[in-house]
Formats: C-alpha cells, sequence, structure tokens
C-alpha cells in the first residue's frame, strides 16, 4: 500500500507542510553524517600478521580479495586482485574492474577471498 | 509510556537573531525587512517592540515605517540565521539525540526517555528556554503534548501568548482548553479550509472533533479523516532525526523582481531555474524522472496560475533536459497573462550511479560539459559561468546568487 499522512510511523503530515531551506536541511544533513561518524579500530597484531599472509596468498595465487577499508561515514569496500606489494610504503596495489587503487595497509580492516 | 513532545519556537527568530549579535540595537524597536526595490521588500520579523507599535510580519516596508518610524531597519542576513538555528538544534540535542527541525525557528524534540535525567516536562522546557536564551540570546516559546500535533497547537495557540512561553496539552484539558478554539488556529487549517469547514456549521476544534468522521473522508479522503484526528488530538507521527536525509525532489522557485508577459522573458527564468534544479541534483548523485513547472498569475485579486508535471523517458541530470520538457509544459497551459513567480522541480529521484542509458540519447560530451560546469561553479562561484540569457534583461541568475530562500545572504 502506499503511504500517506495515516499510516502509522509515518512522518508526512510534518514533511508536507514544514518549511525547510535548502541551504539549511545541506547543514542538517551534515551534522548527521558527522554524527554517525566511526573511529578507526586498533587491530591486534596478530590480525595483521593475518592479513599479511592473506595479501600474500591472494597474491600468490591471483585470487580475487575482498578488502574493507576504513572510512569515517560509511562501510567501504574493494574487490579485486593483489597486483604488488609495497612494504617500503606499507602499501599494497589493487587491481580492481576499471583501475589500479594503492591501499594502505593499515586502512585495511578486513580481508576475504572471494 | 506516555509520550513527551515538544514544539520549540524561537520568538521573532530573525529580529531577535540580529538583537542578540549587536548590543546596541537593545530596546529598541527592530525590523528585518526584504529589499523595498523588489518585491521581497516586506517585513520578515518585527521584534516585540516593533510589533507593540502595530507593526504586522509580511506588511510593505513602507507600512511599517509609517507605525513605527524610529524602528531600526535592518537587511535579513539568512546564513547568519541558519547557523543560529543549527546551534540552537546543538543545544536541544544536549537534552535528547531526538531532535527534528520543522522550520528554521521551529523545532521538535522527544524528551520521553530523557525524563530520569532532567525532571518533569515543565522542567525540562524551563531549562530549555534557559539554555537557548544564555547560548543565543533568543527567546524560546515551548509547547508540550503527547504528540507533535498537541505539542505544536499547545505552542501557537497558547505558549506564544503566556508570559511562561510554556504550555502543556493533553488529553487532559484538551476539551477544556483546545477545543472552544476557532477551527482556523488548528494545525492544517488554511484559510480555504476554514471556508469550507464554516460551511458545514464547523467554527471549532471541539465542533470539528465531533464531526461524523465519515462524511469528512467521503468529502476529503484521507485529509478529511486526518483533519478530523488532529481535532482530537491524536497524531502517531515520530520525531524522526532523519527526514532530511531523504531527498524525493529537488525544485526551485523564485518571485520575480516584476511581472514578466512575454514568452521571450519568461523563458529565460524558466531557463536559469532549470539550470539549477539540474546543478543540485548533480552535486547529490542524483537524475530525476519527472519534471514538474508552475507559475502564479501577477494579479493578486485573481488567483491564476497552474501547476504540471511530465513524465520523462530517462530519468536526467541535465538542465536542458529539464528546459525543454519545463517549456513545453508551460507553452501547453500557459493563459498569456502576466507572471509574477515561477518554480520548476525535477522528481522521483534515484541515484546516478546506475541508470538505464537511452538509446538514442546518450552523450557523454553532454555529460563532460555539465561536469566541467559544476567544477568552475564551484571553484569560482555560481555566476563564474552562465548562459548569454542571463544577461538579458529578464535574467536573474546574478540575483538569485545572493540570495538564500529569496532573501540576502
Amino acid at each position: 500500500m502506499k503511504l500517506n499522512k495515516l499510516t502509522p510511523g509515518s512522518n508526512l503530515l510534518w514533511e508536507s507542510s514544514r518549511m525547510v531551506l535548502p541551504e539549511h536541511k545541506e547543514v542538517l544533513q551534515q551534522h548527521q553524517k558527522e554524527l554517525h561518524k566511526t573511529t578507526k579500530p586498533i587491530l591486534d597484531e596478530q590480525q595483521i600478521e593475518l592479513f599479511s599472509h592473506s595479501i600474500g596468498e591472494a597474491m600468490k595465487r591471483n585470487k580475487d580479495v575482498k578488502m574493507q577499508i576504513f572510512n569515517l561515514y560509511e562501510d567501504t569496500y574493494i574487490v579485486g586482485k593483489v597486483k604488488k606489494i609495497s612494504p617500503e610504503r606499507d602499501k599494497v596495489l589493487i587491481k580492481c574492474k576499471d583501475r589500479d587503487e594503492w591501499i594502505n595497509f593499515n586502512e585495511i580492516l578486513d580481508i576475504s577471498f572471494l | 509510556m506516555k509520550k513527551v513532545i515538544f514544539l520549540v519556537d524561537m520568538q521573532t527568530f530573525y529580529a531577535s537573531v540580529e538583537k542578540a549579535d549587536n548590543p546596541k540595537f537593545q530596546g529598541k524597536p527592530l525590523i528585518v525587512s526584504g529589499d523595498p526595490e523588489r518585491r521581497s521588500g516586506i517585513i520578515l520579523a518585527a521584534c516585540p517592540l516593533a510589533k507593540e507599535a502595530g507593526v504586522k510580519t509580511a506588511e510593505p516596508l513602507w507600512q511599517a515605517k509609517i507605525k513605527c518610524s524610529e524602528a531600526i531597519i535592518v537587511r535579513p542576513r539568512m546564513q547568519r540565521y541558519i547557523e543560529v538555528s543549527y546551534q540552537i538544534t546543538q543545544i536541544l540535542e544536549q537534552f535528547t539525540d531526538l531532535v527534528e527541525a520543522f522550520s528554521i525557528d521551529e523545532q521538535f524534540l522527544d524528551v520521553t526517555g530523557s525524563q530520569r535525567l532532567f525532571g518533569d516536562p515543565l522542567e525540562i522546557a524551563q531549562r530549555l528556554q534557559i539554555a537557548i536564551q544564555e547560548g543565543t540570546g533568543v527567546y524560546s516559546r515551548i509547547g508540550i503534548g503527547p504528540n507533535k500535533v498537541l505539542a505544536k497547537i499547545a505552542c501557537d495557540a497558547f505558549a506564544k501568548k503566556n508570559k511562561e512561553g510554556i504550555f502543556q496539552l493533553d488529553s487532559a484539558n484538551m476539551k477544556e482548553q483546545m477545543w472552544p478554539l476557532p477551527i482556523g488556529k488548528m494545525f492544517g487549517v488554511g484559510s480555504r479550509m476554514e471556508h469550507h469547514l464554516g460551511r458545514m456549521g464547523i467554527q471549532r476544534i471541539g465542533q470539528l472533533a465531533q464531526f461524523p468522521v465519515h462524511i469528512l473522508k467521503k468529502r476529503w479522503g484521507i485529509n478529511g479523516e486526518v483533519l478530523w484526528q488532529i481535532a482530537n488530538g491524536i497524531d502517531y507521527s515520530p520525531v524522526t532525526v532523519n527526514t532530511h536525509v531523504n531527498q524525493k525532489a529537488i525544485g526551485h522557485q523564485t518571485t520575480l523582481p516584476r511581472d514578466y508577459g512575454t514568452l521571450e522573458e519568461i523563458k529565460v527564468i524558466l531557463l536559469e531555474l532549470s539550470e539549477e534544479v539540474a546543478q543540485r541534483v548533480r552535486a547529490k548523485n542524483y537524475r530525476g524522472n519527472t519534471v514538474s513547472v508552475g507559475v502564479r498569475g501577477a494579479d493578486f485579486e485573481n488567483p491564476t496560475g497552474f501547476h504540471r508535471q511530465v513524465k520523462l523517458t530517462t530519468p536526467t541530470n541535465f538542465g536542458m533536459d529539464i528546459f525543454k520538457a519545463a517549456f513545453k509544459l508551460f507553452c501547453t497551459h500557459w493563459d498569456r497573462l502576466p507572471i509574477r513567480s515561477a518554480g520548476i522541480t525535477l522528481s522521483q529521484l534515484q541515484s546516478a550511479d546506475s541508470f538505464q542509458l537511452s538509446l538514442f540519447d546518450f552523450s557523454m560530451r553532454k555529460e563532460e560539459l555539465n561536469q566541467a560546469m559544476d567544477v568552475i561553479r564551484s571553484k569560482y562561484g555560481q555566476t563564474a559561468i552562465v548562459r548569454a540569457s542571463s544577461l538579458t534583461k529578464s535574467g536573474q541568475a546574478f540575483a538569485r546568487a545572493e540570495k538564500i530562500g529569496g532573501h540576502y545572504k
């Protein structure tokens, strides 16, 4: 059924009559975004060990991996093959569908094989 | 558990902000007025002192000057008012995480879960009032109710008029306090609805509350039932913080500095509005499927105008696409009378990341051109690049770039 003003839990009655300037709305949206900011978790040393093992394995076997990358506002993932590892720069190059991307080791939160 | 909802309303908000920002205005009547050179030259806010002298919101500036010649007149600063409104939102968030802005000077709060920390509803309201006054210098009035409707009516009809600036409406005092009010005071009843209800013999909120709901439903459908519920103090709407996140439509509307009577002139403003809408839609990474255009006639006495919409074959975020659809609609429905305002909206928004490519109309060049314009504008300002037609005397792009909501930033 289509949502209407009588649907319990809907805010339509108020949304249809309010007056909020677009510029004001912008500020409120930004505020909500900031409220849901996450902080970077501190990973266990053994967890990091495991990640570097997985990266090496993925490169050796040329497997697709899915990595969760740290992002302040939302869960971000990258899918692709490990193309290059650069220990001196603490980075790994992921070959995605349409581009290559350097990922910092310390921004990886999770790795899984596909 | 019974909910406790507040509606916090800032007294003569724009005027209060100006007074708080400029201590030398303290104790003097102050008026915030739009540009008298243009149509927006009306009173946007008058402080209580100016109101005492008879100044009313929305009357023309010259009229207000006759009533209160010693009043200080200031230009609106919309950006500043948005800032202060947001500051108030943050003050309110110290009392509950459920804060919903209803307009620039009204915000809803759900303090149901805050009572253990901050006391009973009246106590919380008093604390809030003080916190807002101390933080921003603005005096606020607070309506308290078990839902938004009663909080809103408690504020508008009672808290704004009493000494404390706080009033509580609930099932216990609703019949005695709210029902005798004239029907026009009820949220959701405008002057037209007031007239219709009056002809049915309904003059007070209580009469509407006791009116057989099936007759109202038959006449106005869902809206009839909504009004009946409001009269009975029923409202299940939540106070929601996410209400501003999802956008269903993006539109722009402008009141023209003078009446536009020729197609040539109107064309210019429609194109400018289309471009603005498109730019905003792109900035949000959307495409939209439905274009609507609305205009209002110049004659106040005989309101004319229309609001029409059309569905596009493919979703778009290009100004020209929007303009073409809007212009065609306009030509079909225009009665050839001069217009005083126009608006364009793009709705049925969807993410721009994935969409069905049109086989016939897809152009990478158009895409890149828009991208380039957006970059130029974000770097050098809104008017760094405009269409040539905006340079004609009907163009409003430069005037609009200096404003928020039709008034100076």
